[in-house]
């Protein structure tokens, strides 16, 4: 009996020696390389991509330990080819679990992103909530290499830049999950916030600048950060951000008035009649006043309306002409007309969703704004000069 | 015979978890989109005959397994033969689950590790968990359980913040036909797969309260898994959904609170491995007193090791991929399962209710000469 125990105890040993000690294989840190974001080029011969991966590394300096930022360069067939002929520079693998930034090439995004997108959404590692940006004119190449003013890392600074439009509301946030979603549903074309550089103080310096239109998962325009706001205003993707109201940058006569945004909310109504479509842009968005440059009595009934209606007016006036321009110019619905048609009214999409192109470019659009006051921050009235 | 018995409430966690086990990893609804939480529920509806058939056939011979019955009522031969049609149904559901199980672990979490591993270990705990019986499997169904259905429920709240709730929009934009034929789908997969655990229920302490648990399991299952489905859509929209292998895994993986609580998908794969152990366990559990029953061996106990092993080897060559394994799963496997998820059991019912009868009219007439 005694012995059987021994046994049995002996074989338990060499049996949970096999199967505790975790996997199959080990991993060293010190033998991966961890990305923090990557851009996707065209190659010089435009015939492979070309990858520029930010890698972020650890340097001891006496007992702290630094991340460097470290910019690697490779060439492949494939995305992932690309992604695998890194070991040739680094010598090591890539670790991606990490990654959330991928910056597109002005060039790849006019011939379509889809067949990169199918990497990040394939690969285990790569994770499908990454950041999609486009570079406009230029390559993407050169932007994580300028000196950052925050952060050390580029991926970790044009993240924030698209995580903080939240209190500007200038460029979109699209993750890359998303972004598939849309390229498949019907009715509604992809925007991506767009990326570029511009000299600044002897520099140069990436900075956010509007979105990338997209027809398909073909790039073929830009709209600038203030048609970006009022876009995000008629998709319900506004957050909070300011309007300024009566700006006259060439008189100089300083009466203009900043309003903050606190809550906005839009809908998109389809309304059919007569054989007709149309479509009914909501919007509805509480303010305060945030800056007030002259000196205005805002705390009577008659000159709050008057406020109020001449945001109105503006948010209007610059929301339809968004749309005019997205309708004529582009003519994509990357507004989800299509989509909004879909869900409430399923029979006439099924009508019209074959020649939605065309419908779309015609498509009569009403916008109304409903703006609320709600106060005027600390200040009850506004800096009167003497005489 | 040994007497084995769990409580109603130990068979209904077991129920459960046999239910989502696979199914809430799986998703389903290749075709219907955002109307697969409809497929779902008429996929209930459509399989509640079916439980009363099974529960039917249990309740009319107390404390015998289908195993029994069906050799009771159709004799030895005939009866051996149908029972070697269910041993089999057993043994290959079981090795299909393991197959899904190791096909999983091994695309999400460690592709460079053989499947084999995962095959033989869920398989040796499988076997463990059998040769002790199965009144540790329902006290270990109850003691998972709370923690499978608070790991669902957290995952669906954290989700929320990322839901769009228009992508439920528009509803039936394809029709009917094929939301039915999901349905279809869901049905078999998993909703009649109960049909295993007639072989293994006959250990419920209340003999009456069968269809009790059928119902409550099948129920809170059917809750689970609609829930998840409409998770999934509301977080990945309804064309996503259907491009990935496990977008239950993908959905909660999008998960991030405030740069703070993210990155724990692996908790659905904790849910999927605790189900599909159960699901492995029972099915391993039925081919086992199968076998016992055909080859009339009294403790089935001996054979588990065999049917185990012989287990881990089917799954190991049953498909070269895993794209066979999905085309199989969603295509093929509802066709497959109907002889044994319909046409067996309404025959042996007919069959047992036509015996009784006889064996009642005998009794009516044995004292009648004595008179």
């Amino acid at each position: 009996m005694n012995r059987r125990k021994t046994a049995i105890l002996l074989l338990l040993t060499f049996l949970c020696s096999f199967t505790l000690c975790g996997c199959w294989n080990y991993r060293d840190i010190e033998k991966y390389a961890i990305v923090s974001g990557f851009a996707i080029d065209k190659s010089e011969d435009g015939k492979r991509y070309f990858l520029t991966i930010e890698l972020i590394d650890f340097e001891t300096s006496g007992k702290e330990a630094k991340q460097v930022p470290k910019h690697v360069h490779s060439e492949g067939t494939t995305v992932f080819d690309a992604v695998r002929n890194i070991i040739n520079e680094t010598g090591r693998r890539l670790y991606w679990g990490h990654a959330n930034l991928l910056i597109i090439g002005e060039d790849m995004a006019k011939e379509g992103i889809a067949r990169i997108l199918d990497f990040v959404l394939r690969d285990a590692e790569m994770r499908e909530e990454m950041y999609v940006l486009v570079c406009a004119d230029g390559s993407a190449k050169e932007l994580f290499e300028h000196k950052m003013l925050i952060s050390l890392s580029g991926a970790d600074t044009f993240v924030n830049m698209i995580k903080n439009q939240k209190s500007l509301g200038k460029a979109p946030a699209s993750q890359a999950y998303k972004i598939v979603d849309k390229l498949e549903e019907d009715g509604e074309c992809i925007i991506l916030p767009t990326i570029h550089e511009v000299e600044s103080d002897g520099k140069e310096v990436a900075i956010l600048v509007g979105t990338a239109v997209f027809k398909s998962d073909r790039l073929i325009g830009f709209l600038s950060p203030d048609e970006t706001k009022y876009l995000l205003f008629a998709k319900n993707e506004f957050k909070t951000g300011l309007i300024t109201l009566n700006e006259q940058p060439e008189s100089n006569s300083a009466n203009t008035m900043t309003l903050e945004v606190y809550t906005s909310h839009s809908k998109i109504k389809p309304i059919y009649s007569k054989n007709k479509l149309r479509m009914n842009v909501e919007i509805k968005t509480e303010v305060a006043i945030g800056e007030v440059e002259t000196h205005i009595d805002y705390m009577s009934k008659k000159q709050l309306d008057k406020i109020e209606r001449d945001a109105e007016q503006k948010v209007r006036e610059y929301t339809t002409n968004v749309i005019k321009k997205i309708q004529n110019e582009y003519d994509t619905d990357i507004l989800g007309f299509g989509k909004m048609l879909k869900a409430d009214m399923p029979g006439v999409w099924r009508r019209s969703s074959r020649d939605w192109d065309e419908i779309f470019k015609s498509l009569e659009v009403n916008v109304k704004v409903d703006i609320t006051l709600r106060n005027s921050a600390l200040v009850s009235k506004a800096i009167k000069k003497k005489g | 015979m040994d007497k084995e018995v769990i409580s109603t409430k130990q068979a209904i966690f077991t129920f459960i978890l046999f239910n989502i086990g696979s199914f809430i990893i799986f998703g389903s609804g290749s075709d219907v989109k955002q109307d697969v939480w409809i497929s779902i529920l008429l996929g209930l509806i459509m399989s509640l005959p079916m439980l009363f058939i099974y529960s039917r056939i249990l309740m009319l011979y107390p404390g015998k397994d289908l195993y029994d019955i069906i050799l009771y009522v159709f004799g030895k031969i005939l009866g051996r033969f149908i029972c070697l049609v269910f041993l089999w149904y057993s043994f290959h559901l079981g090795t299909l689950v393991i197959r899904n199980f190791s096909g999983f672990v091994n695309v999400v979490s460690f592709p460079e590790t053989p499947p084999f591993i995962f095959i033989i270990l869920i398989t040796l705990l499988a076997i463990w968990i059998v040769k002790a019986g199965i009144e540790v499997l329902g006290r270990w169904s109850a003691f998972i359980f709370p923690i499978t259905i608070s790991i669902i429920t957290l995952t669906i709240m954290l989700s929320m913040s990322n839901a769009h709730f228009l992508n439920l929009k528009p509803l039936l934009y394809n029709g009917l036909k094929p939301v039915f034929k999901t349905a279809f789908s869901i049905y078999s997969f998993p909703f009649a797969e109960s049909v295993i655990l007639t072989m293994v229920f006959n250990t419920v302490k209340e003999h009456k309260k069968i269809f009790k648990v059928f119902l409550v399991g099948n129920s809170i299952g059917c809750l689970t898994m609609t829930v998840s489905a409409l998770r999934n859509i509301l977080v990945l929209g309804p064309e996503l959904t259907t491009n990935f292998f496990f977008p239950s895994y993908i959905a909660v993986r999008t998960v991030n609170i405030g740069d703070f609580v993210q990155r724990f998908e692996i908790v659905v794969a904790i849910v999927f491995i605790f189900g599909g152990f159960i699901k492995i366990s029972v099915c391993l559990l039925a081919a086992t007193k199968g076998l016992a029953k055909l080859f009339s061996v009294s403790d089935y106990r001996q054979l588990t090791v065999p049917v185990g092993f012989l287990m881990v080897n089917f799954a190991n060559i049953i498909y070269e991929s895993d794209m066979e394994m999905f085309y199989w799963a969603t295509k093929i496997y509802q066709f497959y399962a109907i002889p044994f998820q319909l046409v067996f059991p309404v025959i042996i019912l007919i069959a047992a209710k036509i015996k009784q009868k006889a064996e009642e009219g005998k009794q009516g007439q044995e004292p009648q000469p004595a008179q």
